[in-house]
Formats: C-alpha cells, structure tokens, sequence
C-alpha cells in the first residue's frame, strides 16, 4: 500500500524530502514552517526553528500548591504563577537554574496529516543545560506555533535573544492523523489548560469520586 | 503666615515628587512595544528631579535669608500636579495594554513625515488622539531657572543615557537634539486583540497633519457671500440683523456655527481620507463597521454620547467611497486570477452594499435641519476633491498609498488565513522568488484579514464558528504583522539580492 511517495511511513524526513514538502502544492501533502529565513535550517532529519518574543515566566507566589481538585482555586492560582511578558527582538532574556519559562517558537507550524514531529533542544543549547521542550510530540494537521516549555538545568543563568534558533523539529511519515487537541493556532505560549472544561470530568474523578477503600 | 504656608506646601510639594519618582520607575519598568514611552518617562523622571534640585534652592535660600518666595512654591506645587496628570498618559502604553506587534510599524507611518517624532499608542476607553509638546509646558516654570537650551541638553543627555547603542540610533534623535514633541493615540482597550478595527487608528493618526492651520486654503476668502446665503437660510435679511437685536444674535450665533462645522467636517474628513489613503480597503471596510454603530449615522453634531461637530457617518462614508471608487481598485480587483474569485466576490459584494448605503441620503436631511449646518456642508461639498488633493500631498512620493496596494498579494494572504495559516509571507524559502516577500507589509496583512472576515460572513449562521474563527485570524494577523517586520529586517540583511 502507497502511503508517501518520498518515504516509507515512520522514517525521519532528510534534507530533500523536507524541502520537496515544503515546496509542494499538495494540500495533504504540504508541509507549512512559516516564516523559514534560511535554507541553512533545514538539515538532515531536522529542521531547526527560533525562540520568539512572547513569553510566560513563572514566578514566586504565595499559595502552597497548584492542585487540579480545587478546579477554581487551580485557575486562579494558575494566573498568578505565570506572568505573560514580551521581549524584542535585540534584548535578551535570562534564563536561572531551574526556572520554568514558556516562550514559542518564532515559526508557524502546519503539518499534514502523514506527518508526525517531536520538538527537541539543539544540541549546542542541550549542552549548556536547556532543555525546551518537555511535552514533545506536534501531532499531524497541528498549526501553530509550538510552546516551548524551556527549563535551565545548569549552574549558571543562560541570556537568550528571541529569534535564535534553539530548537530542532524532527519531522517523521507516520500513519494518517489529525490533531483534535485543545490549542488551536497559538501564536506564542500557551498556559496549561489541564483543568479546562474538557478535562473536569476526567480530573474529577480521579481527585474526588474514586475511592481505593470499600465503603 | 507666610512661613507656615511655606513650608506646608514645600513638604506637600516634596512629597508628592517623591511619590511622584517612584510611580515613574516602576512604570519604566515595563515591557514597552516601542522606545517612546520609555523616553516620555526619563522626561518626567528628569524634570522630577529638576524641581527637587529647585526647591533645595529655595529652602537653603529660606534657611540662610529667611527669604520666602511662595509664589513660586506655589507654581512648583501647580506643576506637580501636572507631572501626575501627564504621567496617567502612558501608564496602559505597555506590551501587555497594546497590539505590541503593530506599534512599530503605525510608528513608522508618523516617522514617513516627521522623523522627530514620537508617538505613543495607549489603551484607554476610546478611540481618541492628542499631541503634547511636553517640555514648553514645564519651559514656562523652568525656562527662568534652565536656559531651555540647556534643559533640551541635559533632557537628551538623559534619555541618550537611557538608551543602548543599537537603540539611540534607531531612537529619534535626527539631529542630536531633544524634541519633545510626542502624539498620543488612544483605542478602547477592550480592542487589543481584535485586529481589525486598528485600521482606524490611522483617522487618529491623521489628526497630527490637519489642522485649522493645514486646510486654510480651503476655507472660502469670499465671506460676503457665505454670510448672504446663511442669512438666506435662515430666512433674514441684511436689514433684519441691523434693526432687531435678537435676529442680530441668532445670525451671529449661527455664523460662529457655520464655521465651527466647516473646519470640524473638513478636519474630520481629511483624516478619513488619511486613513483610507494609508490602508487602503480595510479602512473602508473597518469605517462601514465602526460608523454604522454609531448614533451619528445620519445625524450631525453628535457622536456617541458626546455633543461634537462632526460629519454623519454616511456623509463620512461617502466621501471615503468615492475616494475608493475614484482610485480603481475595483477594476484592478476584478482583474484578478480566477482562483482568488470567492475573496474577489465577497469584497466587490461588500463594496457594492456600501454604495448602496451611501447613495441613500438620509443625511442630508439633518444636514439641511439647520441653516448652519445646510451652509457648512454646502461649502464641504464644493471641496471634496480638494480635500482628495490635500490628503494625498502630504504623503512621500515614494510611499505606496493603500488603495494601490497589490492586489494579488492581498488575497495571497487571504487565501492562507482560509486554511488557519500565517499571513506573514506568500513563498517558503526554498522557492526561487523567496525574496519576492519584501514586498509584503502589515497592510498587506490587514487587508488579507478584512477579505478573509468579509469572505466568511456566509458562517454567521453559525455564529460562534464565525465568532472563533475571527478570533483566530485576529491572532494571526497581529503574529504575522510581527514575523513580517522581523523576517523584512533579516532577509534585508542576509538574503543576497
């Protein structure tokens, strides 16, 4: 059975085949990084994207504990964690050790429905410590920029400058999907929607209907 | 007396300066979307500390000679008060208040024609505009002590101070001086993330190049006559006004009217245009939307709750229609590739409903209520084209106006917000006309929005689909206004010609 006409379902994308599907006119085919400055992003298996200049930086707070059961108390404690800011572009960021940042990346995403990619760290940033991404798999038909969830697991603060590239998207065939998920075309960092409306059910019974003990 | 008056007040003043210099730092201390703010705040923090330094003076002066000068202390106190006044102007100037990613390029129209200055986009209830020359309000107190000269000096050696290097160049010192002339644009906050009625700024925008002082020429030299035909119109004649007082007063008070319409409607009018000049169709579009909202549709001299000269807004929007009309865009759009046709339709349709709009007259009729009014608009009539003309000089010869934007390159963009993609550039970079994208700018985008928004007014059936993916596409635009700048500036630099 025909599945791609570049390569077999499952294996990495090269260098040409990322280009032919960014260059195709086939909308099931099409893939969309959106703006892509330089060809020199694209590499074998990988393509590289940029830090953009939205951010949501975590703060000290004094509530105790970011708890799904107190839904209400959850949304509101939620706001207070995180702080939306915005660096330009040509200012830096300082990224401390152990601190939590969201920030995106600078290209628009758009993949169709046989591809599946993982968002990982460029290895010249892993090696100082940054980790980017923690929830890495981009479904297929995703669109959007993809949050970064940029943690500094060195000694020392790391300074960003948006625009640089610091993560790696590595793109795969994969059998044909479709994203459904709860993030629809983000721009920039999007904050946790783990006790959103379609996630009350699910939360409310694993934090208040279950019971281990025979009543 | 004096004394206790002296020192009460110079505490009060002190204090309020002190309050005054912490409220500025931390406003300093946001994010802002552009360098001015920044620079307004180092003015008021440096004439903060200007007063401070003054009225040690005086107190040293107090406690050596027992010299009192409380008139002077009085003016300190007046003029603090005025620093918190002028303060309360950028405190929702930051990031977080404004559609961050536009500022810089509605920066760049102001600096099309006057590179000195500097403007500053606040959220505040409404759409609103106003200048301040901020220093010869605080020349008048301390333009006796400081040469202004010397204020501008140690003003620009301040805010140079405040700057990187990368920054003051782009800052907006032309001529390595201080000009403290800064225009205030003020949208309702609510609007931040909704895109499309920003276009609307440009009317604002437009109020800093029209003037009493820009349109003379187009006020008639030939008054005998316009003072014949208001009489006329109210029914008078030369002889009434001489022999009976209160005809005498009414004709005056009608006169003093007639005028304050005339220069209101052409100020107005020239702003439209403005607006229209600068983006094109969807200022067209976003005016429709915006003027049909309000009570002042079809009446004249009221605006919302405000009692305020202006024209209606069909009047408003039959002036812009026949600037629309007059510059061909229709044609050019219907000229288009047949694959762009749903958006050509959509918007030829949306253009043939506003002429219909406008072609109604149900504003003449409040127009004609009023003999003032009736002459004014009279006048107003006979100089449409001249207004056209006034508009339209004030602009660079080498800055494309927005009814000749291309419009190939608009539906491009359209057509990717369709499918929920960024309008940011219409070739990926490994297509042979990459470079073709510097020729996309934010109003390219804008108007890609306004066609994609008119183009899926069909979904309004279902309006919470609609309602999403307006929101979307808002978010889009305003991300893709931002990747557009940024990418413009790299691709500048590093892709080869």
């Amino acid at each position: 059975m025909s599945h791609s006409d570049e390569s077999p379902r499952g294996e990495v994308l090269n260098k040409a085949e990322i280009k032919a599907r960014l260059r195709s006119d086939e909308p099931s085919k099409k893939l969309i990084i959106s703006p892509l400055l330089s060809t020199d992003q694209i590499a074998d298996g990988a393509v590289d994207l940029r830090l953009a200049s939205e951010f949501l930086i975590t703060r000290r707070t004094a509530f105790s504990t970011l708890d799904i059961a107190l839904s209400q108390q959850f949304q509101r404690n939620a706001e207070r964690y995180q702080i939306h800011t915005y660096v330009p572009y040509g200012q830096k960021i300082v990224l401390h050790p152990s601190e939590l940042i969201l920030g995106s990346t600078f290209e628009y995403i758009c993949l169709p429905r046989d591809l599946f990619a993982y968002i990982l760290s460029r290895s010249c940033w892993g090696r100082l410590g940054l980790v980017v991404a923690t929830a890495a798999p981009v479904n297929p038909e995703f669109k959007g920029c993809l949050t970064l969830e940029m943690v500094n697991l060195g000694e020392v603060p790391l300074t960003l400058y948006p625009g640089l590239p610091i993560a790696q998207l590595i793109l795969h065939t994969c059998m044909q999907g479709h994203y459904d998920g709860a993030y629809k075309c983000p721009t920039g960092p999007k904050p946790s929607n783990v006790c959103s409306d379609e996630n009350t059910e699910e939360n409310e019974f694993w934090t208040k209907h279950v019971k281990y003990y025979p009543q | 007396m004096a004394d206790h008056s002296y020192k009460l007040l110079l505490t009060e003043t002190l204090l309020r300066l002190d309050l005054l210099k912490r409220k500025i730092l931390k406003e300093k201390a946001k994010d802002f979307p552009s360098l001015s703010p920044l620079i307004f705040l180092t003015t008021l923090l440096e004439i903060v500390s200007i007063f401070k330094e003054e009225l040690a003076k005086l107190h040293r002066d107090y406690i050596e000679n027992h010299t009192v000068n409380l008139d002077l202390i009085i003016s300190f106190s007046l003029y603090t008060r005025r620093l918190s006044y002028h303060l309360s102007f950028v405190e929702k100037t930051g990031s977080e208040h404004v559609p961050w990613s536009l500022i810089p390029p509605i920066e760049g129209i102001f600096r099309q024609f006057h590179k000195e200055h500097k403007f500053i986009v606040s959220a505040q209830p409404e759409f609103n505009y106003t200048y301040m020359e901020l220093l010869s309000v605080y020349e008048e107190l301390v333009g006796e002590i400081i040469a202004p000269d010397n204020l501008r000096n140690r003003l620009y050696e301040r805010a140079k101070g405040e700057l990187t290097d990368s920054q003051f160049t782009e800052a907006f010192f032309p001529k390595n001086k201080f000009y403290s002339r800064f225009g205030f644009i003020f949208f309702p906050a609510v609007e931040r993330n909704s895109v499309f009625q920003h276009v609307l700024l440009g009317h604002e925008i437009g109020y800093n190049f029209f003037s009493l002082q820009n349109l003379i020429n187009l006020i008639p030299t030939n008054l005998p006559l316009w003072r014949q035909k208001l009489l006329e119109a109210l029914g008078y004649t030369q002889d009434d006004v001489q022999r009976d007082l209160q005809k005498d007063a009414t004709y005056r008070e009608k006169l003093e009217q007639m005028l304050g319409y005339l220069v209101t409607g052409l100020i107005e009018l020239a702003c439209d245009i403005f607006a229209v000049n600068t983006f094109g169709l969807a200022a067209l579009f976003a005016f429709d939307s915006h003027l049909a909202g309000t009570e002042s549709f079809d009446k004249i001299g009221s605006y919302g709750s405000k009692v305020l000269m202006y024209p209606p807004g069909r009047y408003r929007l039959r002036v812009i229609c026949k600037l629309v009309k007059d510059s061909g865009v229709n044609e050019r759009l219907k000229n288009q590739a047949s694959s762009d046709r749903r958006l050509v339709t959509a918007v030829l349709r949306r253009l043939k409903h506003i002429e219909e709009v406008v072609a109604d007259e149900q504003d003449r009729a409040s127009i004609q209520s009023d003999p003032a009014t009736s002459v004014a608009y009279e006048i107003i009539d006979s100089k449409i084209d001249d207004l056209f003309n006034v508009v339209s000089r004030t602009f660079p010869k080498d800055y494309p106006k927005g009814l000749d934007l291309d419009q190939s390159i608009v539906l491009k963009l359209a057509n990717r917000l369709k499918d929920n993609i960024i309008p940011c550039e219409i070739y990926s970079c490994v297509e042979e006309n990459f470079r073709d994208n510097l020729d996309i700018n934010y109003r390219h985008i804008i108007n890609a929005g306004w066609y994609h928004r008119i183009a899926n007014i069909d979904l309004l059936d279902d309006m919470q689909e609609y309602i999403e993916s307006m929101k979307i596409a808002s978010r889009l635009i305003l991300k893709a206004i931002e990747l557009n700048e940024t990418g413009t500036k790299w691709m500048t630099k590093n892709v080869p010609q």
